[in-house]
């Protein structure tokens, strides 16, 4: 026996003890590969213009695991992105933003009427959720260092003194404030929620994730007792790994389809801006048909798949 | 939908037939547990997702151990986000020499540079050969071969010529 054989035998030896629990390793590997199964598909079929915006995400958003849960049961946490930032990679995008949002959401759920921003160093985008207890705004923003720019950051959150209330350190380094506030301070709808969780990186990367009571932040009628997700589950959202920085093109040609992401607003006036607000107001009622009839076709859908009773509109629909 | 049942049960003991090798490589590239649990998580992932046209690859157990070494060497490992609390710690096997062989293994590996350890565990854990590791990191043979013997010798002096012989005990 030579060197090379002795060390082989001295390394199967040290680790033939290990028994791993391959049952759990097993099905964490194919929940997580159905997910990026999924991305895959999501991907080809918005770059073949296949589904309009609105409907792709509800579709994305509704495809449920075998488990009924989004991902998979790693106890290390999720997938990172697996390409390293690397010349040829892009900003994040508001609508790559917004799908890395709906490939991480803590639980399935509609989504409609998405819209974000970009400047240097800040990307942020905003959607309806709704889990079937009425719609939640749901706002992500991502801050993050740029040479020669300066930094947006909305109040100080680093770095988390000792026994500060609604701050943690995790095991990772990340410090991460959270709070259940409210929309107005001023006493105006004391019922309108705003939950908040801002996590700071290791990286000097800050994510931002508000959701509300009510499908829009302000404005809008209250449609459920409380924001759809807790403290904690905003937490493990905002440290998700799928928050990166820059992304490659694909991935953002992918995600371009959800929605034309805000740019300069033009001062209207007289006629124009009367006809600008007639037309708004034609989008967002199309928008709302959009995303009713994408509901419905995803319940029909679902009790499809279940081989239940299918509710009569399905039959309308198709 | 019957193929997808028929795609996944295969999937399925494929998987569980190479879990407990790919557990093992990933636990002397990590050197942690729950690392080592995600590593092959993700390595199997990308099997799944491929899994539909695996009949082009040879021998997709061998291939399993490419995907995982190469995710080790181009993912930042990411992040874990809170403790979990367990009912029970995990088995790293029993107590005696070799699980103190295990831990002075997996000190001295993480004295290596990764992409050394990624040599290592392919070359004499999964017994591939100098070519076939080259091809896997993409690297050509002979740095294979300078990148091993150089790893080697850092384990050695680690570990001690006196290392060896256990594997004759």
């Amino acid at each position: 026996m030579n060197d090379d054989d002795r060390f082989g035998a001295v390394l199967h030896r040290a680790v033939s003890t290990l028994e791993p629990p391959t049952e759990r390793l097993v099905a964490g590997a194919i929940a997580r590969g159905r997910r990026r199964r999924r991305i895959v598909l999501a991907g080809e079929l918005a770059t073949g213009g296949v589904l309009v915006a609105g409907v792709l995400a509800l579709v994305v958003a509704l495809v449920p695991d075998a488990n009924g849960s989004r991902t998979g049961t790693s106890p290390a946490g999720k997938p990172a992105d697996p390409a390293p930032a690397a010349a040829g990679r892009l900003p994040m995008s508001p609508q790559a933003l917004a799908q890395t949002a709906l490939e991480t959401l803590p639980r399935r759920g509609a989504t409609t009427n998405f819209e974000g921003s970009a400047d240097a160093g800040s990307v942020s985008t905003a959607f309806t959720y709704d889990d079937g207890h009425g719609g939640a705004q749901i706002v992500i923003a991502m801050q993050y260092p740029v040479p020669g720019a300066s930094p947006k950051v909305h109040g100080p959150i680093l770095p988390c003194a000792r026994g500060s209330e609604g701050c943690i350190v995790l095991s990772d380094g990340a410090h991460a404030r959270t709070a259940r506030g409210h929309e107005y301070d001023d006493g105006r709808q004391p019922n309108a929620a705003e939950w908040v969780v801002d996590l700071v990186r290791r990286d000097g990367v800050q994510v931002s994730i508000l959701e509300y009571n009510a499908p829009r932040q302000k404005g809008a009628a209250i449609s459920r007792p409380a924001p759809p997700f807790t403290l904690d589950e905003l937490t493990t959202w905002a440290n998700d790994d799928l928050w990166q920085t820059t992304i490659t093109s694909q991935r953002a040609k992918a995600a371009v389809h959800l929605f034309e992401p805000a740019g300069p607003k033009a001062q209207l006036s007289g006629l124009a801006a009367t006809k600008s607000a007639s037309r708004l107001e034609r989008e967002a009622t199309d928008r709302l048909k959009a995303a009713d009839l994408a509901r419905k076709r995803a319940s029909c859908a679902a009790a499809a798949a279940q081989h239940a009773t299918l509710p009569k509109y399905c039959a309308q629909i198709n | 939908m019957n193929s997808t049942r028929d795609g996944d049960a295969a999937f399925r003991e494929f998987a569980s037939s190479c879990s407990p090798s790919l557990f093992r490589s990933a636990w002397l590239l990590t050197g942690d547990w729950h690392a080592a649990e995600d590593l092959v998580q993700d390595a199997l992932s990308r099997m799944y997702r491929i899994w539909g046209g695996i009949s082009r690859i040879d021998n997709p157990a061998a291939y399993a151990q490419t995907v995982l070494a190469r995710q080790f060497l181009t993912v930042r490992r990411r992040r874990s986000f809170g403790e979990r609390p367990s009912a029970e710690l995990p088995d790293a096997g029993a107590a005696g020499p070799d699980s103190d062989l295990r831990v002075s293994l997996v000190a001295a590996l993480a004295e290596l540079p990764k992409r050394d350890r990624a040599v290592i565990v392919l070359r004499y854990l999964a017994d591939r050969s100098v070519e076939q590791v080259a091809l896997d990191l993409g690297r050509t043979p002979s740095a294979i071969k300078v990148q091993s013997m150089r790893a080697l010798a850092k384990l050695r002096a680690a570990l001690g010529e006196d290392l060896l012989d256990l594997a004759q005990s």
